[in-house]
Parts: C-alpha cells; structure tokens; sequence
C-alpha cells in the first residue's frame, strides 16, 4: 500500500502504519485466517467427547469451554497460515488464503494468533480445569510448532505425527468435563490419529503437483503414488477394527459397534479399490468418504448417548 | 464478508477506525466473558 497520509497521536504527527503490519483486511478475512472448516471439526469432535464425558458442568461454562478450545484451535491455524504464508503462495490450493492474497499482513495473523491462543488457554482454564488448558496450550503448540515449523517441511512423516494435533481436541473436552485423561479418551485420539493419514494422503496424491511445486516432502512427493496407496491401506486396516473400540470399552452400546463396523468396512473397500488402481477418482472418493466416515462415528457416539439418557434404551 | 481495496487515504482512515471499534467491542465481549465464567464458577462453588 503507497498511500502516504499522516494521522495524529496526541496533537503529534504520525505516520500511518506501513501495509506490511497493518491490512485493511475484513472481518471475514480474519475469521478466514483461523480456518474455520478445522474449527467445525474440533468442536464437533471436542463436544462429543465433552457429552460423552462422565463429568458434570454448568451449561453456560460447557458452552464456553466449546468455544475456548474451538478459538485455541483457530489461534493455531492463524500461526500456521502466519508460518506457511510462503509456500501456501506457490500452492493452488491455499494461494487465495487471506495472507498470500495480501488481504490480511504477516504480522497481523502473528498477532492475533498468539493472543488468541492465550486468552482460549485462560479461558479454557478458568471454565472447565487447569488440566484441560494445559492440553489446549500442549495442542497449540504441538500444531504451530511441532507440526507446521518442524515436521511439515522436513519429514514424510509430517501427518502421521502431526496428526496428534487434530487427535488431541476430543481429549481436552473430556479433561475439561472430567478433569483426567482417562482410556475412553484415548480412544477417541487413536481414532482421529489413525484417520489422519489416510484422509491427507488420499488428498496428497490428487494435489501432488501441487505439493511438488511448494516442495513440501509429503509422502507422495518422497516416496511416490504405489507406496503411499499402501501406506493407506496399512493405516485403514487400523482404523477399521480402532473404530469399533468405543462399543468395546462400554462407552457406547453395540448399535455404534455394528455402524462403525460396517463404515469401517466401506473405508477398508475404498482404500483396497485406491491401491489396485491408483485412480485419482478413488483417491478423491476416499478422502470424501473418510469426512463422512469421521462424522457418521462421532455423530452415532452422541446419539447412542442421548438415546440411551432420554429413552433409558440399553442394549 | 469480502475484503475491500480503500481508494483514498480517508477511506483507509475509516476502514482502520471501523476495525478498530470493532476489536474494541470484541475486547469488552471477552471481558463480560471472563467475568461470567468466574461469577458462575464462584455460584457453583458457594
């Protein structure tokens, strides 16, 4: 921006912030920097654990920790856009992202993003538990930090181990209602940690030239399309039988275990189709199907649980 | 909510001042926010 006016502070003139600090980005272009299709998964994913959860909380405070770890969530994203605003540029997919389009300044997303991520801690911590805030800063951290600065650029491995970010979410709602971690919790991250990989890497290999171009070491990119349609099907044949634990451990009732198993059965299916012929069409139908596949077991957990309350059906 | 380009140097005023009151009302949103998490966490513990 060369627009060169003069604004005063205190009778004085002043420069106005130069563009590289200051945008004239929207409101929505800032609600667009905390990538908020994440968001809606992690509060999905964080109130079914929450309802899961055997804990007591105040309606009004169970609905602000949602939003303390939704804004934490969010907070990262902003780090993350802040930190990969060079090669989400070069990159298709993300090059219309409020940073690389010059809506919103570096600086600014920087900004926002840490104090988000503080204020969603405090918050976090003062509704629910100081064990549900340590995960949240633990969760940020590890996506911000661990995930976009260390492993995304460097490692093959950067979503199967920075899959633990996007698991952790479901985790910090039952620390929030319960105040521990307990093995139903653990499931819950199993569940989401083992979905990761294969729902990116089905991604990956459609947009593997994109990928190529911003050369980030993604599984495809390193070790090419065959290795990375067995890697998928290694991960789904994980997933499929992990989707069942949560009937297994009395979380939930049988009736989730018959609809996991069969939703298991179809990501098991799609992924064999994926690896025999290495289609992109039956990579780009895994990786729809695996959001589908995600949401139909969280959304049976919550509603074998509000049957089970309202009704009093058990099986 | 599309981002808009300001023409002139008032415009760019006014874009930051609008924002500004903006954050400002987001600020004393989160405030009312803190003070009701704690006056209900003190009611729960009374």
């Amino acid at each position: 921006m060369s627009v060169s006016i003069q604004n005063t502070f205190l009778g004085k003139p002043a420069k106005i912030a130069p563009a590289d600090l200051v945008s004239n980005g929207s409101a929505g272009d800032f609600f667009a920097l905390l990538k908020p299709r994440v968001m809606s998964l992690v509060i999905f994913t964080s109130f079914a654990a929450m309802y899961l959860a055997d804990g007591t909380m105040h309606p009004a405070l169970f609905i602000i920790s949602l939003f303390a770890i939704a804004a934490g969530a969010g907070a990262s994203g902003a780090i993350n856009q802040w930190y990969d605003r060079d090669i989400d540029a070069v990159m298709r997919r993300t090059k219309n992202r409020p940073i690389p389009s010059g809506k919103i300044a570096p600086a600014e997303a920087l900004a926002l993003g840490i104090v988000i991520s503080v204020l969603s801690v405090l918050l976090l911590s003062l509704s629910a538990n100081l064990l549900a805030g340590g995960l949240l800063a633990f969760t940020i951290f590890f996506y911000a930090v661990i995930y976009s600065v260390w492993l995304k650029r460097s490692t093959p491995q950067n979503i199967v181990i920075g899959g633990a970010a996007g698991a952790f979410p479901p985790m910090v709602g039952w620390a929030a209602m319960t105040g521990t971690i307990s093995l139903d919790s653990i499931v819950l991250f199993a569940l989401i940690f083992f979905w990761t990989p294969p729902h990116f890497w089905a991604l990956a290999l459609v947009k593997n030239d994109d990928y190529t171009r911003a050369s980030i070491p993604m599984l495809p990119v390193v070790a090419g399309k065959p290795e990375t349609r067995k890697q998928i099907l290694i991960y789904s044949v994980i997933l499929a039988p992990l989707g069942v634990v949560p009937s297994l451990t009395g979380l939930v009732s049988p009736i989730y275990g018959v609809i996991a198993m069969l939703m298991g059965g179809v990501f098991l299916y799609q992924a064999v189709r994926l690896y025999r012929s290495g289609s992109d069409v039956h990579a780009m139908g895994l990786f729809k199907f695996s959001i589908l596949y995600l949401f139909v077991l969280f959304a049976t957990m919550i509603a074998d649980r509000f049957l089970a309350q309202m009704i009093g059906w058990v099986v | 909510m599309a981002s808009q380009e300001p023409k002139t140097a008032s415009d760019m005023v006014k874009m930051r001042r609008s924002r500004n009151l903006l954050i400002v009302g987001l600020v004393f949103a989160l405030a009312g926010l803190f003070y009701l998490v704690t006056i209900l966490k003190m009611g729960l513990a009374t």
